[in-house]
């Protein structure tokens, strides 16, 4: 029976005019793994929070939740705190107390739970996530990803049946990121706890799950098991297929190409209106020979569905199903490729730069406390007017220090910098901020402190002595440029995550910067919204502005730098040009990369390698 | 507050709470009651050992400090107060500036600092913690209000921190702005964006809270401290201590008469065996500090 079942659910908010859900039903079964995927604002936030009685949002609702065969609303809140356990987005707010244990006992403090009952849940589950070592810490002094494990495990003490995720990682890095995914997917697989989530990162979490829904404006538009939905997806041409993983998008773009299937497939359908969650099929099932035939001859997909359907199972059986992992890429694309003429890389399109340099950093080192360690370690970098130029590398390796120590904020022990042309200390006082440098920080919010975008945006026209033509020239020269347009009037609390970045960016190209500088530009956004951001940026490469990000975003930076740096230890290890230099790297390189590698050599991102294939 | 890494490794953060906390109100009780000069240096030097064992060599500079407050409270005491037979000279049209108040004003000074020292060693040992541990059985609402406004302090500095750094790398930082003025407006706007994040942050941790089930009747209360055998001796000894050093010290303690002159009573026998008493009382966690690091120190050589 299932856990979880949402009968016709549909809800709208108060004043608003659309659902916000609209006739959703489908069951969650016991000790499944679910992904709710859909673009922002698709209502994935509203599905999770309707399953737990005090976090449902108010506002006209229609429509049954069942929580173990019972309406949810009729099971009381003790019960629902202990069995329904929900990890929201931000790690820092949703820490209640200031001490690692008690945060830990918090939920069962409020459970009523005795002393000894206390003491030894929390102590196997402060060993289940290797808590131990920080137990008695501050919860100020953990990073962001600790903070996250321990929201988990806070709520994982209570022993609940499942663990609704709202978009747990949106504000982690990819490292701490993966580590979250990876806790959560081994409290599924060793203690069978069921697991309802929503990700943007698509990659880790879309092959552990078993069943996933795709929501489009508040209704499910595919449900199933994920090959099943990712084929509904690009069958449906629906946008969320940028957010399948890179093996699933480079199948499809081999598979796809002039071989679209003609007719409707019964199995991958939208079906928004069955609640029958497992297909018996489990996929497409690929004959190799004939669908890798790079003499482009229409695959069979129809019939090598039957025949795995015939056999009723989700096994390979000599076809291939639709790979999720880079392993299971590798295996596809070698026999994809295998005997056929590959195409040639195609000739990479260098940009040429001018000689003259935006950022130039020599032997430059700093450190926060006196008796600190050093963040930057002779660090040195150089960057060429114009040229979109991302640096890659881990956490807390001072690659974020390093641009505030191109704004002058941070200021190096030893080294020498020259911004634009000119040494840092030549710049005085505001100079460097007019026609200059600019950063837009990590979390865009840093930067909004006004009521609403437009207030925020005059701001940094106050004191400048333009005139109130130029003024508004300028502005809306900004708002064009960061495609701000429709935000001015809102607050920026009220923008979503993308949004709130081109008000941010707006505000910071009222700079009229010729250099400007990124800090994770790409974090918390989804799929469609990282599109908009690089049309942005290479709008602004185009027109002269000289842009250094850094990211831990390597798939962005693969797909649209110019040029590329790992920074590592609190220097720059290696840099040039993004292609050859990601293709070099083993690790830290595209999961394209990492999936064709010894196959297709030197391709960095899908498209390349669906070129690739297809000659 | 952090506990520093001497405060995490001292004897007398593995003592119960209750007794860490009995002890500290009774050292305070001590500056307050026995107000004989002799008594309040004891526990001023007590306050000072506890406080740089705790600290190590960065207590010098708050213990230098302190004398500082000792003079200013000193001197300033004649000016209020003209009681006194010795005057010492005569300011704003005949005033006088008496020895005698000088000498209130030492004593007060002292115990001023002493207390204040004791109360610095109390914040580094009774973290937010063993507080609501005590009292979170009394009082569950206030506690946990407590512990969450310890939270909120640190992380305010922080995001004003990101924030003003934010502001500074588009060139809105406050050495930019000139006058006085655009400082304050854009302090202002900061403090305002740093209430408005707060209330949106308190938003997501009241979800958490209810989502965890607070509010729910018949909340416990969880631990980590345990009262051992140990903590029971200490406690018997220290009591047993500080009972004989009131009792021997007697009306002595309680201090001396400054007007119109200071009458300063030599101690007998008795006094002195209780001030004795007072100091081994005063310094008993200084000592059981010294005492783990020699212990270390001792186990450390040998391994």
């Amino acid at each position: 029976m299932a856990l979880v079942a949402f009968q016709n659910v549909s809800f709208r908010y108060p004043g608003a005019t659309r659902d916000a859900l609209s006739d959703v039903s489908f069951e969650i079964p016991r000790g499944s793994f679910t992904l709710v995927m859909g673009p922002t604002g698709c209502g994935k936030t509203t599905l999770l929070r309707s399953m737990k009685t005090v976090l449902a949002p108010y506002g006209e609702r229609s429509g049954r939740v069942l929580f173990d065969g019972r309406l949810l609303d009729d099971v009381p809140e003790r019960e629902q705190v202990a069995r329904v356990g929900f990890v929201m987005q931000n790690p820092e707010a949703q820490l209640v107390t200031d001490k690692v244990w008690h945060e830990l006992a918090f939920g069962l403090e409020s459970l009523g739970c005795d002393q000894a009952t206390m003491r030894r849940r929390v102590a196997e589950m402060a060993s289940f996530f290797g808590i131990q070592h920080w137990f008695h810490k501050n919860v100020a002094e953990l990073s962001g990803g600790q903070k996250q494990l321990l929201n988990l495990a806070s709520v994982m003490v209570m022993q609940p049946d499942v663990l609704v995720l709202d978009e747990p990682t949106s504000q982690l890095d990819p490292i701490a990121a993966a580590e979250f995914l990876n806790t959560v997917r081994r409290l599924n697989l060793e203690l069978g706890v069921t697991v309802v989530v929503t990700e943007h990162r698509l990659e880790e979490a879309y092959g552990a799950a078993d069943l996933v829904v795709a929501l489009e404006n508040g209704r499910i538009v595919a449900l199933g098991e994920p090959r099943v939905v990712a084929s509904a997806l690009w069958d449906a041409e629906s946008s969320m297929v940028g957010g399948l993983p890179a093996s699933a998008r480079v199948y499809f773009g081999v598979e796809g190409v002039e071989g679209r299937p003609a007719e409707p497939k019964e199995e991958g359908a939208p079906c928004s209106d069955s609640i029958e969650v497992f297909h018996s099929r489990s996929g497409f099932g690929v004959d190799s020979n004939t669908s890798m035939n790079c003499a482009r001859t229409p695959s069979s997909l129809g019939s090598a569905c039957s025949a795995v359907a015939a056999m009723g199972g989700s096994g390979m059986l000599g076809g291939f199903e639709v790979p999720l992992t880079v392993r299971e890429g590798r295996q596809w694309l070698a026999a994809a490729v295998e005997g056929c003429e590959l195409g040639s890389p195609a000739a990479a399109a260098r940009r040429s730069f001018s000689d003259s340099l935006a950022v130039w950093v020599r032997d430059v080192w700093f450190r926060y406390e006196r008796e600190g360690d050093d963040v930057l370690r002779g660090a040195t970098l150089e960057v060429p007017s114009g040229s979109l130029f991302a640096v890659v590398g881990g956490n807390g390796t001072g690659k974020s220090t390093l641009l505030k120590a191109l704004c002058g904020v941070v200021k190096p022990y030893r080294g020498k910098i020259e911004v634009l042309g000119r040494p840092l200390k030549t710049w005085k006082g505001s100079a460097l901020f007019r026609g200059g440098v600019a950063l837009l920080p990590q979390d865009p919010l840093d930067l909004m402190v006004k009521k609403t975008v437009r207030d925020d945006l005059l701001e940094m026209l106050e004191g400048r002595g333009l005139s109130d033509e130029d003024a508004r020239a300028l502005l809306d020269d900004s708002v064009a440029k960061a495609s701000a347009g429709g935000l001015l009037d809102a607050h920026p609390y009220d923008l979503s995550g993308g949004e709130l970045q081109r008000a941010a960016l707006a505000k910071v190209l009222l700079c009229q910067p010729r250099l400007l500088l990124l800090d994770e530009p790409t974090r918390g956004l989804d799929a469609l919204h990282k599109q908009h951001l690089a049309c942005t940026l290479a709008d602004l490469t185009a027109a002269g502005t000289t842009v250094l990000m850094v990211s831990h975003d390597v798939e962005f930076c693969a797909a649209h730098a110019d040029l590329a740096a790992l920074f590592f230890d609190g220097d720059v290890v290696s840099s040039g040009p993004a292609r050859p230099f990601f293709a070099g790297n083993s690790f830290y390189t595209t999961v394209a990369n990492r999936m064709s590698r010894g196959i297709i050599d030197g391709a960095v991102t899908v498209e390349e390698v669906i070129a690739r294939c297809l000659g | 507050m952090t506990p520093l890494p001497q405060a995490a490794r001292s004897a007398v953060d593995g003592w119960h709470p209750a007794l860490v906390f009995l002890f500290f109100a009774a050292a305070l009780l001590g500056c307050m009651v026995l107000a004989n000069p002799v008594c309040l240096m004891v526990s001023f030097s007590a306050a000072g050992l506890l406080y740089g064992s705790l600290r190590g060599r960065g207590a010098w500079r708050f213990i230098v400090g302190l004398v500082a407050v000792v003079a200013v409270v000193a001197c300033a005491t004649p000016l209020f107060t003209t009681d006194g037979a010795t005057v010492l000279f005569r300011w704003l049209g005949g005033r006088p500036y008496t020895a005698e108040a000088l000498a209130l004003g030492a004593s007060t000074g002292l115990a001023l600092a002493a207390m204040m020292l004791w109360f610095a060693s109390y914040h580094l040992v009774m973290t937010s913690e063993k507080f609501t541990f005590l009292f979170g059985r009394v009082a569950p609402a206030l506690s946990l209000l407590l512990t969450m406004t310890l939270r909120l302090v640190p992380a305010y500095r922080r995001k004003a921190d990101a924030l003003l750094s934010a502001r500074a790398c588009i060139g809105k930082g406050a050495r930019e702005s000139d006058s006085l003025r655009e400082r304050v407006v854009a302090g202002a706007t900061v403090l305002g964006h740093l209430s408005a994040d707060a209330l949106e942050g308190a938003v997501i941790t009241a979800d958490s809270l209810r989502s965890r089930g607070f509010g729910l009747a018949g909340r416990t209360h969880f631990g980590i401290f345990r009262w051992t055998v140990r903590d029971a001796v200490i406690l018997g000894l220290l009591a047993a201590v500080a009972a004989v050093s009131v009792v021997l010290m007697g009306p002595w303690g309680f201090g001396l008469a400054y007007f119109p002159t200071v009458v300063f009573p030599a101690p007998g026998a008795s006094a002195v065996a209780g001030l004795v008493c007072y100091g081994l009382f005063l310094t008993a966690p200084a000592v059981a500090n010294g005492e783990r690091r020699l212990a270390w120190r001792w186990s450390l050589s040998r391994m």
